[in-house]
């Protein structure tokens, strides 16, 4: 089960530490700041994405992709016409990640691929909530899933929390969806990232279940921000 | 376009004070890249070389074998590896014309030591790229570079193109010191028969991919991934041997009195290429062909209404605030286009897919949307993937 | 209403607003909610919630005003609103203030001061905190600030904020909503006039830019309110008489 926290950092505008059965990460958000020159749009406001290894100097190209993913999501969210000329800045801080231990990558090759995608998967669902939090004007809500595809299964990989299992699956492919969420159901996809060997069939299946996912997932959420706004105003109550 | 540069010159004399300029086509695209993309959508037309929607760029496959290492130049180079003022060996090449940009794919290789027992059967090898765009400028690589990269090393393993067992060294040869013959058998000599046998299975080949894109033409993810795929395909390993010359500096240096300092000089081995007896790589999987797909949304707001040329300014500009009044009739028509292949459709174009696959399965789909007035709907993405089934089909026969 | 009641009502992004869900017509739409251009043109006008709240409706002259209810710590400028500023530097037509850390700087032009004149020109160092309104709000340009009521040209309470001879100040920093409710709706969040009743004399102001600037005779008095505001900004209304006796009680009085 995803635990949230909201509002861990005083200090900033909106902050969010998440931890999944195997994977813990903080973000913040910061905005609307004033930008550097080149960072200034005329109409739009800029997104800056900055996500930190859970060890190690970043970020690495492994980073960058991802924040080239969150980025570019945040893009489609976020009201950026509201801003014109200012910078919304997201940070997050990979805590933990199921492969930190040395050596725990080798074996399995998928691993290489696994690691990025949970940190990330982490780091979209806390931007959500850091989001929230700092009250930058959203357009929509959005969930994200990661599932892992087997010979006979399809596992939802946030709530697998035996490190040596995880480790140790045989997947056929891997797919880190994004499902923008409207009226408490999900809408449209806003990121689907498959790797690995699957067809239609498979594609069509994953969807489906990443929207069952969304569903429940979002409640959790929507109970969290709940409870953050009641304690918002809790000096009223 | 022509037709905006008409309007500013006709408007010129304005005296609101500020004057309107006009700009050629070139750099009003560069100014207002969703505007230009617009006025040619209204036309159905793509900015690059008048496209259609859903036409791809042509391929072409140049040929540049001489770039390779042949038995000649093999040999020339080996003598030089010690200094290695020659760089790299490049053991298969690809160069891809696509629309007017150039991808070359140099692929080399590397050995290092394993311990093949650990490897275990579905264990699948990466490919270490490094994707460079010449643009005239020097320093660190840019995020489209590091992207590029990264995403070719991931779409490699979990493509599950190379097996790790079949990069393993399994034979080792040895070069004879007076006959200068390599033998790859080791019933030969028995002399040197533990060495070969300690050599046997530990050494594994490591790939390298050199990716330089030149005159830049839109995204080069999908480009650059099907070149490294050609280069893949003509990929062969060259034999490895010892030169007996190298052994004999070994032995000389059991004499040394210092018995740690032994074991360690009885690893360092000079080891060597052999091109003519090469073997071919056994791809575990076909190889796949990427490409990608853009939604764009036709603006009505921006359309240049034809009959307006005919008539006179004045009445145009009612027109233009008659859009404005009755905007129940407006009605945003979604363009799914194919290949986005010029900076003005790169800018423009929000929301992308990229998506690689073979004739059996997809092997990656990157779906990104980046707009959220201009989605990529999933009706889009199974066009696009029909799509991109039809530009597997299509590129074969250059594979 | 209390909270739990309200909240009930959580909107999020994305969600369908009451009012379209009754077709209702709004006339003035407030903070969190926002008609994007394009709904303007494609949408029939569909607004939508822009922040995570409480949706709230209210009919002023026969206006219907719709908004969302959320806190947030970083203030952006809106036209007549109460602000301390500090102050960052100077030109020669305008000084440069920031009203929240890394926040676009806004304006506070030398003009925009009771009797202004050319020779007479208000001498603030850097750093100090002035309190003044927000007088123009442009998107192209930076905000604009002034320090008297521009129509009576009187100060009104505006200028510089310092301590007189023998006082002590602070600055708080608090939320934003939480600044709003002290500085408007003294009837129906009594705070400070309960902290009035205990007997503590401080003089206070109230920028809605999340600052509240504390003025009292000594030290202890200071840090006392101080401690009184942070406190009850975190805890539910019926906790704050105990917590303004038990602080008074720690500070002064032992």
């Amino acid at each position: 089960m995803t635990n949230l926290k909201y509002s861990v950092l005083p200090n900033l505008d909106g902050s969010c530490e998440l931890s999944t059965s195997n994977s813990k990460v903080i973000t913040a958000v910061s905005g609307p700041l004033e930008p550097k020159q080149r960072h200034r749009l005329p109409l739009q406001s800029a997104i800056e994405v900055v996500i930190k290894p859970s060890f190690g100097m970043g970020p690495t190209p492994r980073e960058v992709l991802m924040q080239d993913k969150l980025a570019t999501v945040l893009q489609a969210v976020i009201v950026t016409e509201l801003y014109p000329r200012k910078l919304v800045q997201v940070n997050a801080q990979i805590l933990e990640s199921p492969f930190d231990e040395f050596g725990s990558m080798m074996g399995n090759s998928f691993n290489e691929i696994l690691s990025p995608m949970i940190d990330l998967n982490s780091c979209f669902n806390s931007s959500f909530i850091s989001l929230c939090d700092s009250a930058i004007a959203l357009k929509s809500s959005f969930v994200s899933t990661l599932l892992g595809v087997t010979e006979d299964k399809l596992i939802n990989i946030a709530e697998v929390s035996d490190l040596d299992l995880l480790r140790s699956f045989n997947f056929k492919s891997l797919h880190h969806i994004v499902l923008e969420v409207e009226e408490n159901k999900p809408t449209n996809v806003l990121l689907l990232d498959s790797q690995g060997d699957f067809n239609d069939d498979d594609l069509v299946n994953v969807l489906d279940n990443a929207q069952k996912i969304t569903q429940k997932e979002f409640q959790n959420i929507r109970n969290i921000l709940k409870d953050k706004v009641s304690q918002d105003f809790i000096w009223k109550a | 376009m022509s037709e905006v540069i008409d309007t500013a010159n006709n408007i010129n004399e304005d005296t609101n004070g500020i004057a309107l300029m006009q700009f050629p086509k070139e750099v009003l695209s560069r100014l207002q890249p969703d505007l230009v993309l617009q006025r040619h959508l209204q036309l159905g037309l793509r900015p690059s070389n008048l496209m259609k929607f859903n036409e791809f760029r042509n391929v072409e496959e140049q040929s540049n074998d001489a770039l390779i290492v042949n038995h000649s130049t093999a040999s020339q180079a080996q003598d030089n590896t010690n200094s290695n003022t020659s760089g790299d060996l490049i053991v298969a090449n690809n160069l891809l014309k696509v629309g007017n940009m150039f991808i070359k794919t140099d692929l080399s290789l590397g050995i290092t030591a394993v311990e093949t027992a650990n490897i275990e059967e579905e264990s699948f090898a990466p490919i270490w790229p490094e994707v460079t765009v010449d643009r005239g400028r020097m320093g660190a690589p840019t995020d489209e570079e590091m992207i590029a990269s990264r995403q070719l090393y991931e779409n490699i393993i979990s493509g599950k193109y190379i097996k790790q067992k079949n990069l393993i060294i399994s034979k080792i040869g040895k070069k004879h010191l007076e006959s200068e013959e390599i033998s790859y058998d080791m019933a030969d000599d028995e002399e040197n028969d533990e060495l070969l046998l300690e050599n046997k299975n530990k050494w594994c080949f490591v790939i390298y991919a050199k990716i330089n894109v030149y005159s830049r033409e839109g995204p080069i993810y999908d480009h650059v991934f099907n070149s490294l795929m050609l280069a893949l395909q003509k990929l062969t390993f060259p034999s490895v041997y010892i030169e007996e010359s190298s052994i004999d500096l070994q032995i000389s240096s059991k004499k040394s009195f210092n018995k740690k300092q032994k074991q360690e000089t009885k690893r360092t081995f000079n080891m060597k290429f052999d091109f003519d007896a090469c073997n071919k790589l056994n791809l575990n999987s076909d190889i796949s062909i990427s490409s990608n797909f853009g939604v764009i949304y036709k603006d009505p707001t921006m359309a240049i209404n034809v009959l307006d040329e005919q008539e006179s300014n004045e009445e145009k500009e009612e027109d233009a605030m008659d859009i404005e009044k009755d905007n129940t009739d407006f009605k945003k028509e979604p363009i799914l286009i194919n290949d986005i292949s010029t900076d003005i459709e790169e800018q423009a174009i929000l929301s992308k897919v990229s998506i690689a696959c073979n004739s059996k399965n997809y092997k990656s789909i990157k779906l990104m949307n980046g707009s959220n007035n201009e989605k990529i709907s999933v009706q889009q993405l199974k066009q696009a993937l029909k799509f991109s089934k039809m530009r597997y089909e299509d590129l074969k026969p250059t594979i | 209403m209390s909270v739990s009641e309200n909240t009930k009502n959580l909107i999020v992004p994305g969600d369908l607003l009451t009012c379209a869900k009754e077709n209702q017509t709004i006339d003035i739409l407030g903070q969190g909610i926002y008609l994007s251009f394009e709904n303007h043109l494609y949408n029939s006008n569909k607004i939508y919630p822009t922040n995570v709240g409480i949706e709230n409706y209210t009919t002023k002259n026969n206006k219907n005003i719709a908004n969302i209810d959320y806190n947030s710590k970083r203030y952006i400028p809106q036209q007549g609103d109460y602000v301390i500023a500090t102050v960052t530097n100077n030109y020669a037509t305008h000084f440069v203030c920031t009203l929240n850390n890394f926040s676009s700087t806004v304006n506070l032009p030398y003009a925009n001061f009771p009797q202004a004149t050319k020779k007479n020109r208000p001498k603030y160092e850097n750093g100090d905190l002035v309190y003044c309104r927000v007088k123009v709000v442009d998107s192209d340009l930076p905000a604009e600030l002034e320090c008297m009521d521009s129509e009576t040209g009187n100060k009104e309470g505006f200028g510089l904020l310092e301590a007189e001879k023998g006082k002590h100040t602070a600055i708080l920093n608090c939320s934003l909503a939480y600044c709003r409710e002290l500085l408007f709706n003294d009837k129906g969040f009594p705070l400070l006039s309960d902290m009035v009743k205990k007997n503590l004399s401080f003089e206070v102001a109230i920028g809605i830019n999340g600052s509240i600037w504390i003025s009292t005779g000594s030290l202890l008095e200071t840090l006392c309110v101080y401690k009184i505001l942070s406190k009850c900004e975190k805890a539910e209304r019926n906790l704050h008489a105990q917590i303004i006796e038990d602080t008074i009680k720690e500070y002064i009085k032992e």
